[in-house]
C-alpha cells in the first residue's frame, strides 16, 4: 500500500468512531512507517474533530425536549395518574391471566379444529396482517432480510413483484403454519403522506412453500380476496405460494404487478 | 436501555423519556442538517418519536433502536422532499483522484451557524452522509442501512460531499464576519 492508497482508505477515517474498524488496520499501520502521511493523518484528524465538534455543538432549540414528552403523554388513552395506586396492576395481573387462559383454549381448539386449506391460510394470514405482531427484524435492506429469514428457516429465494421494488421495505419476520415456515415482509407505501394512519399505508408480502397449501391456486395470475377488512392477492410461482395484503381497494394492489 | 412501547400508557414513559434524553439532540442535529429549518427539524424529530412510539414496538433489536431513528428521521425527511428521482451511484474510482488532501484553513475556528450555512449548500444526495459521518454516532454499516445504500456508495458520496464541505470551507467567512453579517441582517 503506498501513501496515496493508505489516504484514499485514511479520509473516511474518524478518531473516535473507527479506531477498531479492521477496514482500516492496514492504513493506520502505514502511518506508522511514513512521516508523509503521518502529517497528513494528524491534520485529517483534527480537521475532521473540528468539524464534529461544530456541528454538535449546534444549539437544540428550548422546548423540543418538552414538547416530544408532551406530544407522547397527549397519545396516552388512558390517564395513569387519575387511577388508584392499585388499577394498574390488578389490571395488568387480570389481563396476564385472562391471556394464558385464552392462549390455552385458542390453541386447544386449533390444534382439534382448525382447517388446513387456503381458504384458512389466507384467513390466518391476514388476521396476523392486521392485528399486532412483532417484526424480528427491521431493516431496508432486502439482502440483510433475505438473509435473517434465511437464518430463522423461513423462504428467502423469493421473487418481488416489479410494484414492490418501488415501496419502501420495513423489516419482516418468520411464522409458522402447520409446520411450515411463512415469510413474512413489511414494506411501507412512501407515497402516502397522511402522518396519523400510517399503518393504512402498509403492505405485507407472505411467502410458503408450495407443498405447505397442495389446494393454493396454482396459476402465477394473481386472485384477488378480502378478508378482516384487507385486500389480499395469491398465487404461485415455482414452488412458493405468495400472499400480498394491504388495506384499501383491489386497485391498491393490481399497481404493486 | 429498556425495551419501550409509548402504546402502553404510563408503563413506559420512563423508558421513552430515556430514549428521547438519548437521541433527541442528535435527531434533532442531523434534521437541522437536512432540512436547514428550525421548525423542519423540530417538525421531524417531533415525528420521529411519534413513530417510535406508534411502531418502535416491532423493534426487538434493542442494539438497533438509534439506528431505526436514525432510518425514520431520514425517511420522514424524503418524504418531505418528495423526491421521484433515484439516486445515482458514484463508485469510488471515479473520486479517488478528487480527494481533499488538506483541511480548510480556520477549520478550527468554524462556528455552528457557518458550517451549517456550509452543509446546506452541498447536495442533498451528499449532505445526509456528511452529517452522518460528522455527528460520529454510526458505524459506516450503519449510515448504509440509514441511508439504504450499499456501504461502497456511501463512502463515494462522502468522497464527494467532504470534497464540496472543503471547497466551502475556504470561501466560508470567518465567524467574526459571520457574526456580523447575521447582526446586519438581523437589523435589516
Amino acid at each position: 500500500m503506498n501513501t496515496e492508497q493508505a489516504k484514499a482508505i485514511l479520509q473516511h477515517y474518524r478518531p473516535t468512531v473507527d479506531a477498531e474498524e479492521p477496514y482500516f488496520r492496514e492504513a493506520l499501520e502505514q502511518v506508522q512507517r511514513d512521516p508523509e502521511l503521518a502529517q497528513w493523518f494528524t491534520e485529517h484528524c483534527a480537521s475532521y474533530e473540528a468539524v464534529r465538534r461544530t456541528l454538535r455543538q449546534t444549539p437544540v432549540p428550548a422546548g423540543l425536549y418538552e414538547g416530544i414528552l408532551k406530544a407522547q403523554a397527549r397519545r396516552r388513552s388512558v390517564r395513569w395518574w387519575t387511577q388508584p395506586a392499585w388499577v394498574a396492576p390488578v389490571g395488568a395481573a387480570a389481563v396476564i391471566v385472562l391471556t394464558v387462559i385464552g392462549s390455552a383454549l385458542y390453541w386447544h381448539r386449533s390444534a382439534t379444529l382448525q382447517p388446513r386449506d387456503f381458504t384458512a391460510y389466507l384467513q390466518t394470514i391476514t388476521r396476523v396482517a392486521a392485528g399486532r405482531y412483532t417484526m424480528a427484524i427491521a431493516t431496508a435492506d432486502h439482502d440483510t432480510l433475505r438473509r435473517h429469514l434465511a437464518a430463522a428457516h423461513g423462504p428467502a429465494d423469493y421473487s418481488l413483484t416489479p410494484g414492490l421494488h418501488t415501496l419502501s421495505l420495513e423489516g419482516g419476520l418468520v411464522l409458522e403454519w402447520f409446520g411450515h415456515k411463512v415469510s413474512m415482509l413489511c414494506f411501507t407505501q412512501d407515497d402516502k403522506q397522511d402522518k396519523d394512519a400510517n399503518e393504512d399505508h402498509d403492505v405485507w408480502l407472505f411467502v410458503v412453500s408450495r407443498d405447505a397449501l397442495p389446494d393454493a391456486p396454482v396459476s402465477d395470475v394473481p386472485q384477488f380476496a378480502q378478508a378482516h377488512g384487507l385486500i389480499a392477492a395469491s398465487w404461485t410461482r415455482g414452488d412458493k405460494v405468495y400472499l400480498l395484503v394491504t388495506r384499501g381497494a383491489q386497485a391498491e394492489l393490481e399497481r404493486l404487478f | 436501555m429498556a425495551r419501550t412501547n409509548g402504546d402502553q400508557g404510563g408503563l413506559a414513559a420512563v423508558d421513552f423519556e430515556s430514549l428521547v434524553q438519548c437521541y433527541y439532540t442528535g435527531l434533532y442535529q442531523f434534521a437541522l442538517s437536512l432540512s436547514h429549518s428550525q421548525a423542519d427539524a423540530c417538525d421531524l424529530t417531533q415525528q420521529t418519536f411519534y413513530l417510535w412510539a406508534h411502531k418502535g414496538y416491532q423493534v426487538r433489536d434493542l442494539t438497533k433502536v438509534k439506528t431505526w431513528l436514525f432510518t425514520t428521521l431520514y425517511r420522514e425527511f424524503l418524504k418531505t422532499q418528495r423526491r421521484q428521482q433515484r439516486f445515482p451511484h458514484v463508485a469510488l474510482s471515479e473520486v479517488d483522484s478528487e480527494l481533499p488532501t488538506v483541511p480548510a484553513p480556520g477549520v478550527e475556528r468554524l462556528d455552528w451557524h457557518t458550517l451549517g450555512q456550509c452543509f446546506a449548500q452541498i447536495e442533498e444526495l451528499y449532505r445526509a452522509p456528511l452529517v452522518l459521518f460528522y455527528l460520529g454516532d454510526h458505524s459506516y454499516a450503519e449510515i448504509a442501512e440509514i441511508l439504504a445504500v450499499p456501504i461502497g456508495t456511501v463512502m463515494s458520496r462522502l468522497s464527494r460531499g467532504r470534497q464540496k464541505l472543503q471547497a466551502l470551507l475556504v470561501t466560508a467567512p470567518s465567524p467574526e464576519v459571520a457574526s456580523l453579517v447575521r447582526r446586519q441582517a438581523r437589523e435589516y
